[in-house]
């Protein structure tokens, strides 16, 4: 989480532009939006993220689940909480 | 409320994320995006949610597809000029204010939809985007004039139309000329002056609409136009009628409210006298200019053609009489003796009477019916006319003239 506040990191004078956990990009922080809903039970329908080339993305909602696609599949998601 | 955040990554590290749709929710979820953390993006799809801002993609020379129009956006277009790879931006309805930017260089520009927003300003110059296919600025605060569309070839749909807005664009119609792939162009309800210009060789045109500007001169000829389906021009200053024949497949022709001379009225009615339309609705709707505008009385002859040249053609009778004929009869009238008959009105309110369809010439007419005229208002469009939605059927095969008179 220290490393998702990160903006401007170097080791000597090289600056740091990606940082992996094993297979996971934790820096920087691919943060798309910051949604605001009024009702549990919300929906999101069609929701889809592609790669280049294709593979899984992981898709973090942000209520503590996270869903597995692969590239160009469509979602739905409830936030149910 | 409840708040979160959506992060998105690739659960392969070479793998670069390349187009994010964001699909569509329920009940519609605000809050705002910043795609700046994918700057291999291509494509960004979030449309028809209530997402108030979108930030971090004017810097993104890979972004193709950016559409995000049906949100609640609002602030300015920040500057596109770095998106040298866009091919469609779309943001229409959506609050946005300011001026649409500059799209110069923008060579790859096939869809630019920004429509129902408050952006104000001119259009920019779409001089240069020689892959333009779409632009839609429509109802927005706009001022200045139509720039040239001459470089845009590969055109298909213009609209600049507004209805709604208090500023107008003014200036007049560019040259459509050469614009051989231009299906639709929409720039009504403006100021525009001068002329309609030619629309010759515009062969797969299907809908043009330039009523209530400030044109003047002639209806151009319609001529060659086998696609024209919508010809609206209605509410302008025009005079006079280029001459031709007319599409067979037009099935709407309005030009009434302007300054027509009879001999135009003629011309207009007998070219399409001469179509061989078999099948479908057609409505014409003219006025000579000796028709009074503020009409309260006399006849008015609305028509005087054969209209009726196929089954199931109808007539629109304009009439720019708000007070219409108040349990009056509307009288038609064959001229070739071959049809009497009586429109007798049934019941009346603000926006529509009933009448009924009687005649002596079963033979022509399918006998009693009912057909409903209505008060079409539009407070921009500074007129009112009945529309007569369904007429008479006819069933003879020969041609025969009428008149509807409002007496």
């Amino acid at each position: 989480m220290i490393l998702n506040s990160i903006k401007n990191g170097y080791i000597g004078n090289k600056e740091i532009s990606k940082i992996y956990l094993g297979n996971n990009l934790i820096f920087p922080a691919l943060s798309l939006s910051f949604w605001q809903f009024t009702k549990i039970n919300s929906t999101i329908t069609g929701f889809s993220v592609a790669t280049v080339p294709s593979g899984t993305i992981n898709i973090d909602w942000g209520d503590e689940t996270v869903s597995n696609i692969n590239s160009g599949q469509k979602i739905n998601k409830t936030y149910t909480i | 409320m409840a708040n979160t955040t959506i992060t998105i990554y690739p659960q392969y590290n070479n793998n670069k994320i390349t187009s994010i749709n964001c699909g569509t929710s329920s009940p519609k979820l605000g809050g705002t995006i910043d795609i700046s953390s994918y700057p291999n993006l291509t494509t960004f799809i979030c449309i028809g949610n209530d997402i108030t801002s979108l930030s971090g993609y004017n810097t993104n020379s890979n972004l193709k597809n950016l559409q995000f129009g049906r949100n609640k956006i609002s602030g300015q277009i920040p500057s596109l000029t770095k998106l040298n790879s866009l091919e469609q931006f779309e943001c229409h309805e959506n609050q946005l204010t300011g001026s649409i930017p500059s799209l110069s260089g923008l060579n790859n520009l096939e869809v630019f939809y920004c429509q129902e927003n408050q952006l104000t300003g001119s259009i920019p110059s779409l001089s240069g985007l020689s892959n333009l296919r779409y632009f839609s600025c429509q109802e927005n605060q706009l001022t200045g004039s139509i720039p040239s569309l001459s470089a845009n070839k590969l055109l298909n749909n213009f609209q600049c139309q507004n209805q709604l807005g208090t500023t107008k664009l003014t200036g007049s119609i560019p040259s459509l000329s050469g614009l051989i792939d231009l299906l639709v162009f929409f720039c009504n309800n403006n100021q525009l002056t001068g002329s309609i210009p030619s629309l010759s060789k515009l062969s797969n045109l299907r809908r043009f609409y330039c009523h209530a500007n400030q044109l003047t001169g002639s209806i151009p000829s319609l001529s060659g136009l086998n696609e024209l389906i919508d010809f609206y021009c209605y509410t302008n200053q025009l005079t006079g009628f280029d001459g031709g024949s007319v599409p067979n497949i037009l099935g709407n022709f309005q030009a009434q409210n302007n300054q027509l001379t009879s001999t135009a009225v003629d011309a207009i009615l007998s070219a399409f006298d001469a179509t061989t339309r078999t099948t479908g609705t057609r409505i014409l709707s003219l006025q000579t200019v000796n028709s009074a505008p503020s009409y309260t009385g006399g006849v008015t002859t609305v028509s005087a053609g054969n209209l009726f040249t196929t089954l199931g053609t109808t007539v629109t009778a304009a009439c720019n009489n708000h007070n219409h004929p108040n349990g009056s009869l509307v009288t038609i009238t064959g001229l070739q003796s071959v049809f009497t008959g009586t429109f007798a009105i049934s019941s009346i309110n603000a926006n529509q009477f009933r009448y009924t369809v009687t005649t002596n010439s079963p033979t022509l007419v399918t006998g009693t019916g009912t057909a409903t005229m209505r008060r079409t208002t539009n407070a921009n469009d500074g007129f009112r006319s009945y529309q007569n939605l369904a007429l008479v059927t006819r069933l003879g095969g020969f041609p025969w003239n009428i008149n509807i008179n409002f007496p």
